[in-house]
C-alpha cells in the first residue's frame, strides 16, 4: 500500500514537473512578442479568463452536462453490452450474431456514425447518448466476453455447488470473476466517449438547457476567445487526467489489487 | 433402515470430445455409508475426480443408478459439499469471513445476520483461522486456504463431504496436521466423508472402508475394511502389514 502511494506520488511529481516545464516555454515564447495573441495567448489572460468562467460557474456547468451525458450513456451502453455478452455466453447461436455485429459495430468511430444519427433522432441529446452509447458498448461487450471466458471452471463449479441458478451463477460468480476484465473494458469505453461527447458537442451545440464542454471551446473560438478556448481545453485535460490516472487507479487498487493477479 | 447414504450401482459415465466419446467409468458399485470415513484409493487419471464430480451433481452419469439417502442424484447441492485439491477454490473477490458466509446465507435464509456470523466464527475457530478471518484468498497459505475450505464446507452442515485429493499439494508436515485436523472435524460433526487419494499412507491412516480403483478396468472398485484402531499413527502395530496388503493389490 505505501508502495502504490509513493508510485502515485511520483506520477503526480512527473506530470507536474514536465506540465510547469512546457507552460514556462510558453511563456517564454509569450514574452518575445513574435506570435500574435491570438493563437498563443498569455497564461494571464488564460488564467483570468479561466477563474472569471470559474467564478460565474460557466466552465462548472458545462463541464457537468459533458460529464453526466458520458455517465448516463456509459451506463446505458454498460447495460446493453451485459446483456449481450451474457447472451452470448448463454446461447451458441445468438454469439455467432454478436460476434459479427460486434466485428462490424466496433470499428466504426463514433463520428462517422453523426450524419446517420442526426437523420434519425435530430441534433438533440437522444443523439449525443446514441453515439456515447456506440462508444461504449462494443469495447464493454468484448471485453465482458473475454472475462466470461477466462473465468475458471472451477469458480462455476463451487456456484453450482451451492446451487444457484445460471442467473446466480452470472450475478455471484461470472461477474465478479471477471471484474479486471470489465475494468479495462470501462477505461478504453471512458476514453472513447469522453472523445466522442466532446466533438458531437462542437457539432450540435445547445442542447437542452445548457450546452457541454466542447459547444464552450468551440464557442469560445467564435467570439475570437483564445484565451477562453485554452482555459477550456485545460479544463479538459484536468478532468481526463484526473479520472485516466486516478480514478481508474483508485478503482484498480481497491479491487483488483486487494484480490490478487489471477482469478 | 438400512444406514447406506450413496448407493451407487453399475455405473457408467464417459466423456463426450470432437474424437468421440472416452468411456471412463464402467459398471462402478460403490456403498458409503452414513457417518464413515470412506476413501478412494487410485492412480492419477482412473477416474476418481470424475466419480466425485458426479457425486456432486456437476456430471451426469450415462448409466446404472445412484441413490443419495434412497432418492436419485439429480442437480448439485450444499447437502454435498466438494474440496478441491487446487487451492483457488475460495472466491479470490471476498475475504476468508465473506467466503464463509456468502453460502451460509443461502444455506440458513431465515437465519439472523447475527446467527450466521456465529456459525462463520465458529467454523473458523475450529479451524484455527479466528486471525485470519478478514484476510483475502491470496495472503493465505496453501494450508490455510485448504482449512478455510474445509471450514467453508463444514459450516454448511452437508451430508456428505467429496474430497478430491484435498491435501495432494501440501508439504508433509502441513498434511499432517491437516489430517489430524480432519479427523478431529469429522468425529464432532454428522458429516461422512468420501476422500480420494492416490497416498496410501493417507488412505489408511484416514478411512474406515477403502476402496481401490482400477483403472484398467474403467474405475472397478474393490472393497476393503480399514482393521485398524483409532487413534492411528504410522508407527502402530498393524500399520505396516495393512500398507504392504494394499500396496500389492494397488500394483
Ligand atoms: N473434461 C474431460 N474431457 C475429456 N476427458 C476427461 C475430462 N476430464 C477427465 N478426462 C479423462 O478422464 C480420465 C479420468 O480423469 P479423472 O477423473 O480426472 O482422473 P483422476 O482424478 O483419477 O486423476 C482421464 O483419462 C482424463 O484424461
Ligand atoms: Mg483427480
Amino acid at each position: 500500500m505505501g508502495l502504490d502511494r509513493r508510485r502515485r506520488m511520483s506520477i503526480i511529481i512527473t506530470r507536474a514537473g514536465w506540465i510547469l516545464s512546457t507552460l514556462l516555454v510558453w511563456q517564454l515564447i509569450v514574452s518575445t512578442r513574435r506570435v500574435s495573441p491570438l493563437i498563443l495567448p498569455s497564461l494571464q489572460a488564460i488564467g483570468s479568463s479561466f477563474w472569471s468562467s470559474l467564478i460565474t460557474g460557466d466552465l462548472v456547468r458545462y463541464a457537468g452536462v459533458s460529464i453526466s451525458l458520458v455517465l448516463a450513456g456509459g451506463l446505458i451502453g454498460t447495460l446493453l453490452a451485459a446483456v449481450l455478452a451474457v447472451a452470448a455466453y448463454q446461447s451458441k447461436f445468438l454469439a455467432g450474431g454478436i460476434d459479427t455485429l460486434t466485428a462490424v459495430a466496433h470499428p466504426l468511430p463514433g463520428i462517422a456514425l453523426l450524419p446517420l444519427v442526426i437523420l434519425w433522432s435530430g441534433t438533440g441529446i437522444t443523439s449525443v447518448l446514441v453515439i456515447i452509447v456506440h462508444s461504449v458498448i462494443w469495447p464493454m461487450t468484448i471485453n465482458l466476453r473475454s472475462g466470461f471466458s477466462s473465468v475458471h471452471q472451477r469458480y462455476i463449479d463451487v456456484g453450482r455447488n451451492y446451487g444457484f441458478s445460471r442467473l446466480g451463477i452470472m450475478l455471484h460468480i461470472m461477474i465478479p470473476a471477471s471484474w479486471s476484465y470489465m475494468l479495462a473494458g470501462l477505461r478504453i469505453a471512458w476514453a472513447r466517449s469522453w472523445r466522442a461527447v466532446i466533438s458531437a458537442e462542437m457539432i450540435f451545440g445547445v442542447m437542452g438547457a445548457s450546452g457541454g464542454l466542447g459547444w464552450y471551446i468551440f464557442q469560445r473560438r467564435v467570439f475570437m476567445d483564445t484565451a477562453g478556448m485554452y482555459a477550456g481545453i485545460a479544463v479538459l485535460i484536468m478532468i481526463g487526467l484526473v479520472i485516466e490516472d486516478h480514478l481508474f487507479r483508485l478503482l484498480e487498487h481497491k479491487t483488483i489489487s486487494r484480490w490478487g493477479g489471477r482469478q | 433402515m438400512s444406514d447406506t447414504l450413496v448407493s451407487m450401482k453399475g455405473l457408467d459415465f464417459s466423456y463426450r470430445t470432437p474424437d468421440g466419446s472416452i468411456r471412463v467409468l464402467d459398471q462402478v458399485d460403490l456403498n458409503v455409508e452414513r457417518g464413515e470415513f470412506t476413501c478412494i484409493l487410485g492412480r492419477s487419471g482412473c477416474g476418481k475426480s470424475t466419480l466425485l464430480r458426479i457425486l456432486a451433481g456437476f456430471e451426469q452419469h450415462s448409466g446404472g443408478s445412484l441413490l443419495i439417502d434412497g432418492t436419485p442424484l439429480t442437480a448439485p447441492s450444499m447437502e454435498r459439499i466438494m474440496i478441491f485439491q487446487e487451492f483457488d477454490q475460495l472466491l479470490p473477490w471476498k475475504s476468508v469471513r465473506e467466503n464463509l458466509l456468502f453460502p451460509l446465507r443461502k444455506r440458513f435464509p431465515d437465519e439472523s445476520a447475527a446467527q450466521l456470523h456465529e456459525r462463520s466464527e465458529q467454523a473458523l475457530a475450529l479451524t484455527g483461522l479466528s486471525q485470519a478471518a478478514g484476510l483475502y484468498p491470496r495472503q493465505l497459505s496453501g494450508g490455510m486456504k485448504q482449512r478455510a475450505a474445509l471450514a467453508r464446507a463444514l459450516a454448511l452442515e452437508p451430508k456428505l463431504l467429496l474430497m478430491d485429493e484435498p491435501f495432494a499439494s501440501l508439504d508433509l508436515k502441513t498434511r499432517d496436521s491437516l489430517q489430524q485436523l480432519l479427523l478431529r472435524l469429522w468425529r464432532e460433526s454428522a458429516a461422512t466423508m468420501l476422500f480420494v487419494t492416490h497416498d496410501i499412507q493417507e488412505a489408511i491412516l484416514l478411512s474406515d472402508r477403502l476402496y481401490i480403483m482400477d483403472e484398467r478396468e474403467q474405475g472397478r472398485l474393490t472393497c476393503y475394511e480399514n482393521p485398524l484402531r483409532r487413534p492411528r499413527s504410522h508407527s502402530m502395530e498393524g500399520f505396516k502389514s495393512f500398507a504392504l496388503r494394499i500396496a500389492r493389490a494397488f500394483d
